[in-house]
């Protein structure tokens, strides 16, 4: 399973790297690129198709991972790192740094810490008001988070410096991995690996926490612990994607669902394949807005919210009907 | 020997003054109104509630065992199951080794086997009715070859049949350096199968000791507020409760 996602992952990439506005020989250009060869293909390639690809494999990633995590630890099929409040504050975090400049000792890091902090907040917040009975409060807390940091959002939008600044923003928090460097995958990498690594290590606990926080406790497993380690991992991963590419919807809630059967629907043995299926997923998404008519582009983030939101409506009366 | 002593137990306001030991090969059955602490009492044995006093397992302090240690000798069959995910039976049994780290197949066949799931293995536990998923959570206790189970109310939801089978594959459990407590509600069916019982009212021990010293028209008149007939001259014991 996990071979075949790889290569499918690598097919994708490869076709990732094909698609563009101009003809250019693709390999010939790599190679040059990695040669630091300085001819037109080798620019093409290593300056605009490479990091766009290689960004949406982790953001991608990053996204799918972080939600089999937190579907796991909330054991609630509809979580997700949108409807738990985390993008919210992740893009919260991330805008403030924009605007007002905070944590300047961070540098180019400053708006992933940002998102890395709002996510988590949001997330803490979140938990906290769904309380001990969370499964079926989990949906509701997050609603209620995710409103209250968009207002937070609305009124840094509101106060803007300037119409310019503020279109950027609007633009930036649409989503996408266009016009970003290399140097934006110096922050995401480590946060997917750090912040994957986290999640990882508490497989057991996710596994076990399938019948429940009691059963889990009772196998000897730290639940307290255990979901603070899941919960900053989340954290990690869906700030520093929201920071380098802005709100990429429903990625989080839809690829565990595509995954799960693959997995005889064990929590575990679901993180690899959804980070996997995450990355395939939007590395395909963004190939499709390449493909659209020339003109003003479609954003990455509009195209996953205009196909996730329909399967999500479909998720929505799947439950439904099993209550019925 | 004891398995377990229990020293001055308190939790807060749902126990208090618990002193127990649980033998090797006992049965030890705990009764109660609903309230009376029966799950409170299980749950810190299993670990799941910070509570003063002293619990000891072969002479150890349980609040120095390591989480996982603690784990692979006493398992908690919970009140009320059920799985999130829609995994398969065989998964769920699996998850019986977690304490263990790994998912051995011996005792996992030989825990499905025992409870009569092996047919099965590739179901999807969801699929299953009330009583078929309750001997799949106990084959998952089973799996972990926990020295100690402790049962929460086993027997609810299961028809007569499953009752006799389930309470079966307990006593036989609770052999040589094994032992089982298990809360239930059933007073006929817990004099008949335990060896001890343990009667809890509001937090505290009425009375501890065989089926025959325990169950007294007394002791069920103060604790439960019935009058009841019983009858121990029998075959098996008879709690009848008078109308």
């Amino acid at each position: 399973m996990t071979p075949a996602l790889i290569l499918l992952m690598l097919l994708t990439a490869l076709a990732s790297l094909y698609v563009g506005s101009t003809d250019i020989a693709v390999l010939d250009g790599l190679w040059q690129w990695l040669q630091g060869t300085d001819s037109a293909a080798a620019i093409v390639i290593g300056e605009i198709r490479l990091p766009r690809t290689l960004l949406a494999l982790t953001v991608g990633a990053a996204l799918g991972m972080s939600g089999a995590a937190l579907q796991g630890l909330l054991r609630n099929p509809l979580a997700d790192p949108g409807l738990t409040g985390a993008s919210q504050g992740a893009a919260l975090g991330a805008a403030s740094v924009f605007y007002f400049g905070l944590l300047p000792a961070a540098g180019a890091a400053a708006p992933a810490l940002a998102g890395l902090i709002g996510a988590a907040i949001a997330m803490s917040l979140m938990l906290m008001l769904a309380g001990p009975s969370r499964q079926g409060m989990v949906i509701m807390a997050g609603l209620a988070i995710s409103t209250l940091t968009g207002a937070l959002l609305a009124a840094v939008l509101n106060f803007a410096p300037n119409p310019f600044a503020l279109s950027e923003l609007v633009f930036w928090l649409l989503g996408s991995v266009s016009e970003r460097g290399l140097d934006h995958l110096g922050i995401l990498l480590p946060a997917l690996l750090l912040g994957g690594g986290l999640i990882w290590s508490q497989r057991r606990l996710l596994l076990g926490l399938s019948l429940g926080e009691q059963v889990a406790q009772s196998m000897g497993l730290s639940y307290a612990r255990g979901s603070r380690l899941i919960i900053l991992g989340a954290a990690l991963l869906v700030g520093a994607s929201v920071a380098v590419a802005g709100a990429i919807g429903f990625v989080g809630l839809l690829v565990p669902h595509l995954v799960r059967p693959l997995v005889r629907n064990r929590p575990d043995r679901l993180l690899i394949p959804a980070a996997l299926a995450g990355a395939i997923l939007v590395c395909l998404a963004d190939i499709v807005v390449r493909w659209m008519p020339p003109g003003r582009e479609l954003k990455l983030g509009v195209l996953t919210s205009l196909i996730g939101a329909p399967l999500f409506i479909w998720l929505v009366w799947q439950e439904r009907r099993k209550w019925l | 020997m004891a398995l377990i002593t229990i020293e001055q137990l308190q939790l807060d306001s749902r126990l208090a003054g618990i002193n127990l030991t649980l033998e090797a090969g006992e049965l030890l059955g705990v009764i109660g109104p609903n309230g009376a602490g029966k799950s409170s009492l299980l749950e810190c044995i299993a670990g799941l509630q910070a509570y003063n006093g002293r619990i000891e397992l072969d002479g150890q302090n349980l609040n120095r065992l390591h989480g996982l240690q603690r784990a692979r000798r006493i398992a908690l069959l919970p009140q009320r199951c059920q799985s999130a995910w829609a995994l398969k039976v065989a998964d769920v049994i699996a998850l019986g080794r977690l304490p263990w780290g790994d998912e051995d197949p011996e005792p996992i066949g030989q825990a499905a086997r025992q409870t009569g799931v092996s047919t099965w293995m590739d179901a999807r536990v969801d699929h299953l009715s009330g009583g078929e998923q309750a001997r799949v959570w106990l084959a998952r206790v089973l799996a972990g070859r926990p020295d100690i189970i402790l049962a929460d109310e086993p027997l609810a939801s299961l028809d007569l049949h499953y009752q006799q089978r389930v309470l079966e594959l307990l006593r036989e459990h609770a052999q040589l350096q094994r032992g089982v407590i298990l809360s239930i509600h059933d007073l006929n069916l817990a004099a008949h199968w335990c060896d001890r019982l343990l009667l809890l009212d509001a937090g505290r021990i009425h009375a501890i000791g065989t089926p025959q010293q325990v169950l007294t028209p007394a002791a069920l008149r103060q604790v439960y507020e019935i009058d009841a007939e019983v009858d121990f001259s029998g075959r098996q014991p008879l709690i009848r409760v008078l109308g």
